[in-house]
């Protein structure tokens, strides 16, 4: 999503020639000093625990008159609470709530990122939707040849059976109206008529002098929720010294919180799955839901972040998932197949740490590396990946035209760990046509 | 978790691993808080950052390390500003117009019209255009960075860009 103004008038040109800490490196040994540092600290370094919540009953007493003001719908839901979902108990800051449902399916990997090699397809992921940049973590500015590289691929023992499998939209104009955006306002204790302007709906000043709403007129009709008032960090102007005290919600709180917001909106809460992190020195929690289609997460999820006095941010999907019914899949066979085939990928959507390489150093001998002597063979890499499971879930796609799918693909596991990701439908589902 | 027997091996695979994250990623984060403090202060507090993903280890996504590291960033740099907010404002180059304690950011910033028209937009576009410009953040990992929905990130990032085509449009003319 590149924007098209003149790069000279443009300010986020400017600011970006304006970076202040450009070419710069950390010094000489600094990697070897932060590993030595950790490996003289204690052994088995206890994990931050997540509170344990004893009293789930005085908890609630607690949080009663707090936070949201909801509808009285959501109200029922917030005080009935925990007996819907089994809380995780672990010893980290991050706890899974239920079911361990299937990850979503990601069918795009930051490829336009990369840079490209000879003999390698060059493909320009924005050519197929606007948000093509899936998968987070890349590095950026380093050539990964595990995923930019030549790869051969194997497999055996696949399923050579094709078949159907369901797929789903997302409705957003259907729940685009002010009813919609008003009750989820006022969910969040916002007061005010929802304002259909510059893209989207409004609710409250969107300037962040208090807080407000944005729904997005997008293909899943996104949400963004934020309150200044909620911020820990917020100080005074003219105040001396900035020390906000307190402790992050407990995990119950912020997820009953989520709760709460999802039932708003209309869902139930019991589709989705939740997980909690707080961060060491924080003074917030955040919690995500996943919304469950057929026992698999989807990654259009929601999230919110608590802090003591209230919800600080939240965002999420309004759009309602429908039903497209069942279209006509591939095989497994004939998916690993397409992971040769120009037309599909492959996209990896996640790399074991063992195949990324270290940066090349050179000079680090005070001259630079030998001149290659003649007769001297290329080095030329090619990656042979040997595909050992697969897994039929769902992916989210976005058309071209702005409409948003989740669709069947599979997900490929190799030998190393790594996974890779194959679009499912048929090809008589697939308009391979440009523009 | 490892077992008694297994946690030697169990701890050498985290130490390779960890070392990995380290070496891939620390001119990144130095740069991160060489942006937006002193530069001086800049290893120390991405040292912090790494010590943090040791011992959060179980935690971090072996998938989206570097937005992770970007997250536990913004919450150290939090931590560390609170404490520097006692101190004397020498250091500012055009004392008067931007205080360190409001924008200790912007004092790296030595473009006097980009700043003033930064310090116009509020502080929370204003993380989100940093992000955006220097770390070259949007879509998913922008999304993981501010702890919000991937639509939710392109539309902040959509408004901040705007309200600083606004700011920057008003400053040029006079």
């Amino acid at each position: 999503m590149t924007d098209r103004n003149d790069d000279e008038l443009d300010p986020v040109e400017r600011l970006r020639a304006a970076d202040p800490a450009a070419g710069l490196e950390p010094r000489a040994g600094f990697t070897d000093d932060v590993v030595a540092r950790v490996t003289t600290e204690a052994a088995d370094a206890p994990a931050v625990a997540s509170a344990a919540v004893t009293d789930l009953a005085a908890e609630r007493a607690r949080r009663r008159n707090r936070w949201l003001t909801v509808a009285a719908v959501a109200a029922s839901m917030l005080v009935v609470g925990g007996a819907g979902y089994a809380v995780g108990a672990t010893n980290t800051g991050s706890t899974t709530v239920a079911g361990g449902a299937a990850p979503p399916i990601s069918l795009e990997s930051g490829v336009g990122t990369a840079p490209t090699e000879m003999g390698v397809p060059e493909t320009d992921a924005s050519a197929v939707a606007p948000q093509s940049r899936a998968t987070p973590g890349f590095g950026s500015d380093r050539i990964l040849p595990y995923a930019w590289g030549r790869n051969v691929f194997h497999a055996s023992g696949l399923s050579t059976e094709d078949g159907t499998a369901p797929a789903y939209a997302y409705d957003a104009r259907s729940a685009s109206n002010a009813e919609n955006v008003g009750a989820l306002a006022a969910a969040l204790g916002l007061t005010g008529t929802p304002e259909l302007k510059d893209g989207g709906w409004a609710v409250g000043p969107q300037d962040g002098t208090a807080a407000s709403l944005w729904v997005t007129l997008d293909g899943t009709l996104g949400f963004s929720y934020w309150d200044p008032q909620h911020d820990p960090w917020r100080c005074a102007p003219d105040a001396t010294a900035c020390e906000p005290t307190g402790t992050a919600p407990t995990e119950v709180a912020a997820i009953d919180a989520m709760r709460s917001l999802v039932s708003a909106s209309g869902r139930d809460a019991d589709a989705f799955e939740y997980t909690s992190e707080v961060y060491e020195g924080s003074l917030t929690r955040t919690v995500q839901a996943w919304p469950l289609i057929d026992g698999q997460r989807t990654d259009q999820g929601w999230y919110l972040e608590l802090a003591e006095g209230g919800v600080l941010n939240a965002s999420g999907s309004l759009a309602a998932t429908v039903s497209l019914g069942d279209y006509p899949i591939v095989s497994e066979q004939e998916a690993f197949e397409r992971l040769s085939d120009p037309r599909f990928g492959p996209q990896v959507t996640a790399m074991p740490f063992s195949a990324q390489q270290a940066p090349m150093e050179f000079g680090t001998a005070g001259e630079p590396p030998a001149a290659p002597t003649g007769g001297t063979a290329l080095s030329w890499p090619v990656n042979e990946v040997e595909i050992v499971e697969a897994r039929l879930g769902l992916a989210t796609h976005w058309q071209v035209t702005g409409g948003v799918l989740l669709v069947p693909a599979y997900e490929f596991t190799d030998a190393a760990g790594g996974t890779w990701s194959v679009i499912a439908l048929a090809d008589s589902m697939l308009d391979f046509g440009t523009q | 978790m490892a077992d008694g027997a297994d946690a030697a091996s169990g701890n050498a695979d985290d130490l390779a691993w960890f070392t990995e994250v380290v070496r891939e990623h620390s001119t990144a984060l130095v740069r991160y808080f060489a942006r937006r403090g002193p530069r001086q202060d800049a290893e120390d507090l991405a040292a912090d950052v790494f010590a943090t993903a040791w011992r959060r280890r179980d935690d971090v996504p072996r998938h989206a390390v570097l937005p992770w590291l970007y997250r536990t960033a913004g919450f150290t740099l939090a931590n560390h500003r609170r404490k520097l907010v006692d101190l004397p404002v020498g250091e500012v180059p055009d004392a008067g117009t931007v205080r360190v304690a409001d924008d200790p950011e912007l004092s790296a910033l030595f473009d006097a019209e980009l700043r003033g028209a930064l310090a116009s937009v509020g502080e929370r576009d204003r993380r989100i255009l940093l992000l955006h410009a220097w770390e070259g953040l949007d879509g998913d990992e922008l999304a993981v960075v501010l702890g919000i929905s991937r639509s939710g990130a392109d539309a902040a990032l959509s408004r901040a860009r705007k309200r600083l085509r606004d700011a920057w449009g008003e400053r040029l003319s006079f």
